[in-house]
This record gives structure tokens, C-alpha cells and sequence, in this order.
């Protein structure tokens, strides 16, 4: 949603892209000005008004410590570590900003304790609560108006670890199954699926990486005895698990996974995969 | 004839081409099946060992023999009921030119067999409505007519649709009037696809009269093998550099620069002037592997009216992400993926859907 403000897509207003906001870094690696290691989800500045927005996405999970890692970054630390590219340095800005689909999130103590602004998807529009940006010309492109023809573009960044994007991950997860085994590629590691299947897996934290793993496992595991019996098998050589397709099931795989998909979608999740955490 | 070199070949064809078009002069009418001079545009992302590789695998004999020049082939190709020889000039790799003089009905029939194998890197040029249209626009050509085909894939027979299929050949200079009523017809406008072009170009004294179809094939008649060889490279440059565009400009980079990823490139929304019904249906169709299509999918319901496709292109094995509404189709392909699934999913929507539906907004121009 977020990357969809600032770059061109049809039916989804940019005004960002209007501000001349680029997409900086996703996922970014760096260190406060404390020394702990933070991992947002996207970086976007603009020279034009030199400053940057860094936004983590949520759902409804906030860790607490997360936030304040999050308080402690300044702005000199994105200049000084490389992280954002402006003309003017000396006057640069920077705000940290939680983006969601969630109301109840502005409400959060944590994201209230730390003033951080909260751009919310709502019905009919984008909009800022609980605090201003640092860029005045920014606060006034809010709310974003949104139209019926509006839908946010949701494959710059197709998945997260959140629950709400299950179905998503699954689908990716078989999609690669697929494409490697059309490749020629017909045993698979958990870990040689994900590598392919996420976008930007070179950088996602070895915590949220293990979540991944340990989650594609057991999904790809319960269909191989389950709902894919017969055209997904689980291999053990050595230490190794690996899945393997039968090359000749491609269209009726289509077909199961589209049972699949439909039964979470109507269903919810029987068996939440993704590991759940208080809100 | 053996054909060794450029010069003998185009020697062969125009004497192919003069003899063709001296009898059509003389006995008036000419049988679709007669032997005129064909070429068909190839679009490739492999060597031409695959084309071998692709006929053999579909049961026909193949011989290919190479040339003193190491991009020019003889591709001879036999079974019980049919014998064609196609000259396969590989100078653009990425566009291959596949010259024959033998009967149509079997040429297209192997070209379309051939292109049509899963995962094979190769696939036609598809010409949109709007690239077919802007042909005529050119000067130098005086227009002779067009073809319409259009056949609605997605709707079950029992519903009442205005049109299900519409075929139709325009010869003559007032084609463009009849062109122009039935596009402001509310029944027909959607259905008015229009699957080739003829065109006449004089050279010097020289003529050749050209007849272009969406899905590359070019038959020629006239005095100028030149002239033939100059439409085809104008068209087939001006195809490439779009492709190159969406490959170069819109396709998604994601870039890790040791921190974090960097990210280029942006979606392609083709906008869709008639309105889905069930997206469900159109779906199902649209991602069921098959021919024109030849994409794979998931379908993920984001609401009620808005799903997400996670695909693959099966022409190359591309991942495809598609997000879909009733009224639009906004299409995501990776950086290094072939830009011809776009005009595929583009030109076959026009010819099975809606020939209304176009690229729009900052891309419509840049993208036809």
C-alpha cells in the first residue's frame, strides 16, 4: 500500500510520488544511535524536501521493544550509515511512521507513547492520526481520498509474517514449487523454496526468517499428507527434507491449491500456521 | 534450390514471390492454400537448436542445415502428409524470421503447434489492435483493407451476449468508414478486433503488396523482396522496442545493496471497457494454462471484487503477479522476464474479450 503511494500505478493515488518520495531501501539493516540493530520495512525520502519516512507495516502485533529500538533512530543516523540519499544533510528529517489496514491500531500505547504518526487505510480514504510529520508539505496531502476504483497494489511487497497474509504466503510457497519444478528443479529444501519465493529474503532477520522456515514446513508437510497426498511428497536424505511434485501434476496441483486457497479464504485458517502473538 | 547465402535466398523468394503474384494476375482469384511467400515473426529466448528440438517432439521429421552463414538456416520438415522447407534467418536472435513458400495451411499449422509447446522460449509477436491500427497511419503505405476476428472465450454459450463471435474481411478504401460505424455501435464496439492489415508500398518503380497478421505472419505479393525484408524489419524494430521498453523501463528490479533492497519498476494496468461479469469465470479461463493465454495460476480473494493472481507465464516460466477488478488488469513481471506475455495477455484480451480494453494512463502511448 505504502510503496503503491509513491510510485506510478494506476487506480491508487501517488501523491507521494507528487512530493517526489522514492522508495530508498526495503527492508533495511542499520543501527540507532544507541547501537541496536533495527529492521524496518521501507525507507522513502524525497530530496525535494529532504526527508524520509520509515515505515514498519503492521497488522495488529507491536512489540514494545520494537518501538522503542524504533524511537532511538535520529536522523543523522540515516545519513551517517548511508541509508538515505538527500542534497541537504545538515537539514534533513525523518519520521518514523506505522502503516495498516487496522483502525484499533492508532490506539496502541506503545505507538502513542513514542508519537509516532499512523497512516491508516480506511473506508474511503488514506489517513495520518495521532501525530504530524516533521515535512509540513506532507501532512497536507491527507486524508487521501480513495475512490471505487481504488485497490491498493499488493504485490510490491506480497507477504509478510502476519497472519493475514497466510493464504498469500501459501500461494507463493506453491508457485515456486511449481516454477522450480518446471525448471527441471524437482526436490526442494524449505529454505531453496523461500529464497525464490520471497521477494526479499536476503534480508529478513534470522528471527522472522525462522518463522518462515518453520511455517513452510509445516504447511508443506501437512498437504503432502493431506490435501496434496499423491502430488507433493516428503522426502528425507540424510538430515535433509525436501518436497518433490510429480512432474506430471501441474494442472491438477492448480487445482488443489485453488481448493486450498478457497477453503482458508471461506473458512479462516482451521490451523494457523503463522506463530500468532498478542496484540 | 540449395541456399547457401543471403543473396541466394533472396534471389529465391523473389522469384517465388514474382511467379506467385504473375498467376494470381493471370487466373484472377487465388486459393488461400496457394504457395505465396510467407514469413513468420518468431519471438525467442533461446537458440535455434529448440525449434528442432520443439517440431521433432511433436512427431514431424526435421533436417536443419546450416548455411556458409552462421545465422541463416534450412530447416526442412516432413511426415506423411505434409513436406515444407522454412529458411530461418536468426541475424536478430531475439527475432527470428522463419521465410517459406510452401502451403500455408501446413505452415501455420506447424508455426502455431510449434510456438504453442509448454516452456519452449518461444512465442509469436502478438500485434494489438492498436499496433495493427498505427501501421495504417504510416505515409508510405496505402491501405488495401483488414480483417475482424473476435470469439468471447469467457462467456458459457447459454448466456445472451450481443456478440460471441464476429469475423469479417474489409477489402477496399471505405474499409476504414465500415472500421469507424461498428466501433460506434454499443453492441459491436467491444468485439471489433482487428487481426491483420494489407498494405501496399511502391519502391522505385517496385510494388509490394502485404498482408499482416496479429500474430506475425506476413504474406507478400509483388515485384520488391526488398520491400518485403523493409516492412518486416520496420515493424519487427518498432515491435522490439516496446518490448524492450516494458523489459527495461516497467519490470520490477529488486536490487540487495548489502543493506537493504532497492526498488525499480512499476505494474502495467490494461483498462478494460467491458465490464466483468464473474471474475471467477473470466479466471478460469484466463489462467488455465492453456492456449492464448498460457498462464498458471492461484487465485487469492482480496474482496468481493478484487483478486490476486500469484502465476507463472508457461512460455518461459516466468513468475506473474496479477491483480484484477471488473474493470482493470494490472500485470507485475520481474526484471530478466520476457516482455511478450504482456502483449500476449494485451492482444489476446482485444481479440477474446474485449477489443476495446487498452494500456492507459502514463504508459498508454508508450505501450500499444
Amino acid at each position: 500500500m505504502m510503496m503503491g503511494l509513491c510510485i506510478r500505478t494506476e487506480n491508487w493515488p501517488h501523491p507521494l510520488r507528487d512530493l517526489n518520495y522514492n522508495v530508498e531501501l526495503i527492508e533495511p539493516t542499520f543501527t540507532n544511535s544507541k547501537g541496536e540493530t533495527v529492521n524496518p520495512d521501507l525507507i522513502l525520502t524525497t530530496k525535494k524536501y529532504n526527508h524520509a519516512i520509515i515505515f514498519e507495516c503492521k497488522c495488529k502485533t507491536i512489540e514494545s521493544n520494537q518501538m522503542s529500538k524504533y524511537s532511538n533512530i535520529l536522523p543523522s543516523d540515516l545519513i551517517e550509515k548511508g541509508k538515505a540519499n538527500v542534497p541537504d544533510p545538515k537539514n534533513f528529517s525523518a519520521d518514523i511512521c506505522i502503516a495498516s489496514f487496522e483502525k484499533g491500531i492508532k490506539e496502541n500505547s506503545e505507538i502513542i507513547k513514542y508519537k509516532f504518526p499512523v497512516i491508516l487505510c480506511e473506508e474511503g480514504k488514506i489517513d495520518k492520526h495521532n501525530s504530524n510529520f516533521n515535512c509540513i508539505r506532507l501532512n497536507q496531502i491527507f486524508p487521501v481520498n480513495l475512490n471505487k476504483e481504488h485497490r491498493p497494489p499488493v504485490s510490491f511487497y506480497p507477504f509478510s509474517h502476519e497472519k493475514e497474509d497466510e493464504r498469500m504466503f501459501i500461494s507463493y510457497v506453491l508457485r515456486t514449487l511449481v516454477s522450480r519444478n518446471l525448471a527441471g528443479k524437482h526436490e526442494n529444501t524449505v529454505e531453496e523454496i523461500l529464497k525464490d519465493a520471497h521477494p526479499y529474503w536476503k534480508n529478513i532477520d534470522q528471527h522472522h526468517k525462522k518463522i518462515f522456515l518453520r511455517t513452510a514446513e509445516c504447511i508443506l508437510s501437512d498437504f503432502s499428507k493431506g490435501e496434496l497426498k499423491g502430488i507433493l511428497d516428503k522426502i528425507r536424505e540424510d538430515k535433509n527434507v525436501k518436497y518433490k511434485i510429480n512432474p506430471l501434476t501441474t494442472n491438477s496441483l492448480k487445482d488443489k491449491c485453488e481448493k486450498i486457497i478457497e477453503r482458508m479464504s471461506k473458512e479462516g485458517n482451521l490451523k494457523p500456521y503463522f506463530p500468532q502473538t498478542a496484540s | 534450390m540449395l541456399i547457401q547465402n543471403r543473396i541466394q535466398l533472396n534471389e529465391y523468394l523473389e522469384n517465388a514471390m514474382t511467379n506467385s503474384y504473375e498467376k494470381i494476375k493471370e487466373e484472377g482469384e487465388y486459393d488461400t492454400y496457394q504457395n505465396l511467400l510467407k514469413t513468420y515473426i518468431i519471438e525467442s529466448n533461446v537458440g535455434l537448436n529448440e525449434l528442432e528440438k520443439t517440431i521433432k517432439s511433436l512427431g514431424f521429421g526435421v533436417t536443419v542445415t546450416r548455411t556458409e552463414d552462421n545465422t541463416l538456416s534450412v530447416v526442412n520438415i516432413a511426415n506423411n502428409n505434409i513436406k515444407v522447407t522454412f529458411f530461418a534467418d536468426s541475424f536478430n536472435s531475439r527475432f527470428w524470421l522463419l521465410h517459406t513458400i510452401g502451403n500455408s495451411k501446413s505452415t501455420d499449422g506447424i508455426i502455431r503447434k510449434t510456438v504453442g509447446t509448454q516452456i519452449n522460449g518461444l512465442d509469436h509477436p502478438w500485434f494489438s489492435t492498436g499496433f495493427l491500427e498505427n501501421i495504417v497511419k504510416n505515409e508510405k503505405d496505402i491501405f488495401r483493407g483488414l480483417t475482424l476476428k473476435y470469439d468471447d472465450i469467457f462467456i458459457k454459450e447459454e448466456d445472451s451476449i450481443p456478440i460471441k463471435s464476429l469475423s469479417m474481411k474489409l477489402w477496399g478504401t471505405a474499409a476504414s468508414n465500415v472500421l469507424k460505424s461498428l466501433k460506434s455501435d454499443n453492441d459491436l464496439k467491444n468485439s471489433v478486433s482487428i487481426s491483420g492489415i494489407g498494405i501496399k508500398r511502391n519502391f522505385d518503380g517496385n510494388f509490394i503488396i502485404e498482408d499482416i497478421g496479429s500474430w506475425g505472419k506476413f504474406t507478400a505479393k509483388g515485384t520488391s523482396i526488398d520491400g518485403h525484408l523493409q516492412i518486416l524489419s520496420e515493424l519487427r524494430k518498432k515491435y522490439e522496442e516496446t518490448l524492450k521498453f516494458i523489459e527495461d523501463e516497467i519490470f520490477i528490479e529488486r536490487k540487495f545493496n548489502g543493506v537493504g533492497y532497492n526498488l525499480r519498476g512499476s505494474s502495467i494496468t490494461i483498462v478494460l471497457k467491458k465490464e466483468i461479469k464473474d471474475l471467477d469465470i473470466f479466471l478460469n479461463d484466463l489462467i488455465s494454462s492453456k492456449r492464448p493465454f498460457r498462464i498458471w495460476g492461484i487465485k487469492n480473494l482480496i474482496d468481493d471484487e478484487f483478486v490476486k493472481v500469484v502465476g507463472i507465464d508457461l512460455h518461459n516460466n516466468d513468475p506473474l503477479d496479477i491483480e484484477i477488478t471488473p474493470n482493470w488488469i494490472r500485470i507485475y513481471m520481474n526484471k530478466g522476464a520476457c516482455g511478450n506475455t504482456v502483449m500476449r495477455l494485451l492482444a489476446n484480451i482485444q481479440r477474446h474479450y474485449d477489443s476495446e480494453a487498452r494500456i492507459e494512463g502514463e504508459l498508454s502511448g508508450k505501450i500499444i
